[in-house]
């Protein structure tokens, strides 16, 4: 009896190793290395940006210029429930498993075969959470045996990547006081790095790592000078010196929300933030530069201290967010290699930086008729035209509300949340940009918790008869080498891969891939709502298939005046599409 | 090489289902039965024992918050309780650990409609004893959204716990009662995800784990509960730890009080 149940345990041991082999149970998670090779690796996409430096450059060549044209939908899944509204996310890919998150905090394991769901995680929200731009995510990110996320009530969650189950939960911030999370998390090390949301809410902006097996906080960066970070536990350093660029107490509800994630470069080991607009949007409130906000700050991973940071619009008045993400790439500089860094600001100007020491290299715009700025001058600082700051509400006649000014670009922004692509075949950078203004005009306000921290009323309008502009730009000399137009604003975001092609979604539902050299659109597909994501692509089972979130939605039209009239015929939605050639095309 | 060991793994699988008897005539003959057994007690042999006592009112005044207690201290060395509802969309209600604790409590549950109420006992020698009653109920428990819901600020009051415990003079089993401020979403009312506080351990001064329990999505919103530990002479405080499946952490410690009546004292909150 003894020896049969042995030969049974055997038996099953057995078994279950067949079965563990055959299904590709995956012996260890996600490793440092994969993280760093994320973007080389193109069996696995493990990172929003697909890399560390958030190039969303794929090298994977086979759906090029000359086959794309038959590139079709291999499945389609649908996010469900009546929860739609925006959908901003890029999916990850790792080990025939899609993850991809949505609106309302909620996230999704699909098989990458067959579309069908393995595990859906949904967040239970309270009530009162305080987006400002919508219900919105922007991604995931693998890491170990975990897959990371944040959600609107400002926490962090780690999620079992195999179960969908919770591990650990983390606050971010306190929700009823604005503060909120959308962007994907940023893995460096062994750490996760994340911003906060709520720069409309007075919050203050801040960057912290935290042990990404335990969640706990090893340090955190506050991003406006007179707060003091942390370290292991401990107050740190303060950042710069209280009152230094910011009168009386301004700077205790002093904004600079790094809403957008970073990035990181291993070759000079800083983690890259972006910092949105000082609060409030009244600049007569708060006379100085305001620093760190609207701005790119680079920061050590070992102690969270800043090492450089680069003002794009010094003392703002027009909510041009610095929070644009900052893309290591090299370039050529009177002959030398330069280890730079790229980003095209919500102001309208794009700007290469020296990413080891945040040296302006040059800045050119991006967009057309710029008004608030004459240019930069030699150190990338602005050239402001005080004509086009909005006025005093104190020195009005009207003292509820200062003079009007007519303002480009729009806070939207020359380019906003939509992240922007280099290629290493091109080297040029995809910039998804938008040609819009906006009637700017200040009030008094004062700070409330919770309450919307503005002091400014606006309203938005087109200056063409489109407004996105999809451009090719030479970081070398400014150039634009082509423009894609599309009449809604562009939204979502671009890939750029080895196959020559360029992807990006529109509004109005269309994914498109277009020539990487001339700007021709070669193929697009309807995906039934607006694609306000970026695209990503990977490779299974010797295929690229590539993938887009499809669902209209966003700040566009939340707060996009007349421009949001232009695109409220568009319907919600929320759904993932994925696209890969025909093995064999049907012979005739 | 394949075809052997696909063989070889239906022989084991066949051999094992074989190993499983019929399920003993339930008294309370559910239709659901025949599945709440192979699901959860077909692994070992069961009998209905009437030593595992099991109190419920017949009709339920309100079918989210039905009153139950269970006490299986008539048994000698149980292991573990087993909750299940039958005719619940969700039918595992929880599971306890009495690891140093009389084999008791009480809670509440949310039924969808009238169904059968099952505790089982697992003894030590490996074999469940179910008790269990019918509980009629209008419709609806499990599927309506919680109180909290609609309330914004319950979010504020989430995972706070109050609770009590008493010694009885001279015995050792003391008696906690406790409440955990959540609102258990089972996930089934509308547009609500599932949000449930899923572990609670009771622990001694010490930390040694006085009882485990499990809880699942049909325990009532602001989990009430009674146990029954066993408390050491140095025991001041019981100590009480959980999560749920949002990752929200339960913790407290809860000052032991002497007391013949819980009447005696006003509430008592738990510091967290």
């Amino acid at each position: 009896m003894i020896t049969f149940r042995v030969i049974y345990l055997l038996l099953g041991a057995l078994v279950l190793a067949v079965i563990a082999a055959s299904t590709g149970v995956r012996a260890e998670g996600v490793t440092k290395q994969d993280i760093l090779n994320d973007q080389k690796t193109t069996t696995d996409v493990l990172t929003a940006g697909m890399g560390p430096r958030i190039q969303r450059w794929s090298p994977l060549d086979k759906v090029n210029k000359e086959n794309v044209a038959n590139l079709v939908p291999a499945w389609s899944f649908s996010f469900g429930g009546e929860k739609q509204r925006g959908q901003e996310s890029q999916a990850l890919y790792r080990d025939g498993v899609i993850y991809v998150t949505g609106s309302y905090s909620r996230m999704w394991a699909i098989d990458a075969r067959t579309g069908e769901e393995k595990w859906q995680y949904d967040a239970r929200l309270p009530e009162g959470i305080l987006p400002c731009c919508d219900v919105v995510n922007r991604g995931a990110v693998l890491f170990g045996d975990k897959v990371y996320f944040g959600t609107l009530d400002a926490k962090l969650v780690a999620l079992n990547a195999e179960t969908g189950k919770v591990v650990w939960r983390k606050e971010l911030g306190d929700f009823k006081a604005g503060y909120s999370y959308t962007a994907a998390p940023l893995i460096v090390n062994d750490m996760l790095v994340t911003g906060v949301s709520g720069g409309e809410f007075g919050i203050v902006g801040r960057v912290d790592a935290r042990n990404a097996e335990t969640g706990e906080l090893i340090w955190s960066r506050p991003t406006v000078e007179g707060h003091v970070g942390t370290l292991n536990g401990k107050p740190s350093t303060m950042t710069g010196k209280v009152n230094e660029s910011w009168p009386g107490d301004m700077w205790k509800w002093g904004g600079g929300a790094t809403w957008l994630g970073g990035s990181y470069d291993p070759d000079v080991n800083l983690i890259y933030f972006g910092t949105g607009n000082p609060a409030p949007w009244n600049s007569f409130m708060r006379p100085g530069d305001n620093k760190w906000t609207s701005a790119r700050i680079a920061l050590n991973p070992d102690n969270g201290e800043i090492v450089w940071g680069f003002q794009t619009t010094p003392g703002d008045g027009w909510d041009y967010d610095g929070v644009n993400e900052f893309i290591p790439f090299d370039t050529e500089v009177d002959g030398k290699t330069v280890k730079a860094g790229a980003t095209a600001d919500r102001n309208g100007f794009f700007y290469v930086l020296d990413r080891t020491n945040g040296k302006f290299i040059r800045g050119f715009p991006f967009v057309k008729n710029i008004t608030w700025a004459k240019g930069l001058d030699e150190n990338g600082r602005p050239i402001f035209d005080p004509k086009f700051r909005p006025g005093d509400p104190t020195k009005s006649s009207d003292p509820k509300k200062g003079s009007s000014v007519f303002a480009v670009p729009s806070f939207l922004g020359g380019k906003n949340h939509q992240p922007m692509a280099y290629s290493h075949l091109t080297k040029l950078f995809y910039v998804p940009s938008n040609e819009w203004g906006m009637d700017l005009w200040n009030t008094p306000v004062t700070y409330k918790k919770g309450a919307a921290y503005l002091g400014a009323g606006f309203t938005l309008k087109p200056l063409f008869d489109y407004v996105g502009s999809l451009r090719a730009i030479d970081p070398t000399t400014g150039e634009t080498k082509w423009e894609h137009r599309n009449k809604a604003p562009y939204w979502g975001g671009v890939l750029t891969t080895a196959g020559g092609l360029v992807f990006i979604g529109t509004p109005e539902g269309y994914l498109k891939a277009i020539d990487d050299e001339t700007g021709k659109e070669l193929w697009k597909f309807q995906t039934g709502s607006g694609i306000v994501a970026p695209p990503m692509t990977w490779e299974m089972d010797g295929e690229q298939y590539v993938g887009v979130t499809s669902g209209w939605g966003g700040a566009v039209p939340l707060w996009g005046g007349e421009v949001a009239k232009l695109v409220k015929y568009l319907n919600q939605g929320g759904s993932f599409w994925v696209f890969k050639l025909p093995k064999k095309l049907a012979a005739n | 090489m394949r075809t052997p060991i696909a063989a070889a793994a239906a022989l084991w699988l066949s051999i094992s289902v074989a190993y499983a008897a019929d399920p003993p005539a339930d008294p309370l003959k559910s239709v659901m039965w025949g599945q709440m057994y192979e699901r959860h007690f077909s692994d070992k042999p069961v009998v209905f024992d009437d030593k595992v006592s099991v109190i419920a009112p017949k009709l339920a005044e309100d079918q989210t918050a039905i009153p139950v207690t269970v006490d299986a201290s008539a048994l000698t060395g149980v292991r573990e309780i087993v909750v299940i509802a039958d005719l619940n969309p969700i039918q595992k209600v929880l599971s306890y650990e009495p690891v140093q604790a009389k084999p008791y409590i009480t809670f509440r549950f949310k039924a969808e409609q009238g169904t059968p109420v099952r505790a089982a006992a697992l003894t030590e020698d490996g074999v469940w004893h179910i008790g269990g009653v019918y509980v009629d109920a209008a419709g609806g428990g499990c599927t309506s959204p919680a109180l909290a819901h609609g309330k914004p600020d319950w979010v504020s009051r989430l995972a706070e716990v109050r609770a009590k415990v008493w010694r009885t003079p001279g015995q050792s089993t003391a008696r906690l009662r406790l409440r955990v401020q959540h609102p258990m979403d089972t996930g089934l009312a509308d547009g609500i995800p599932a949000f449930f506080v899923e572990r609670l351990e009771i622990q001694g001064n010490d930390g040694k784990v006085l009882g485990r329990l499990r809880i699942y999505e049909p325990v009532s919103e602001n989990p009430t509960l009674t146990l029954m530990p066993n408390l050491g002479p140095a025991d001041d405080r019981v100590i009480v730890k959980g999560r749920d499946n949002e990752g929200n952490t339960i913790d407290a410690v809860v000052p032991v009080g002497v007391r013949s009546s819980a009447l005696e004292t006003g509430p008592n909150r738990a510091t967290r």
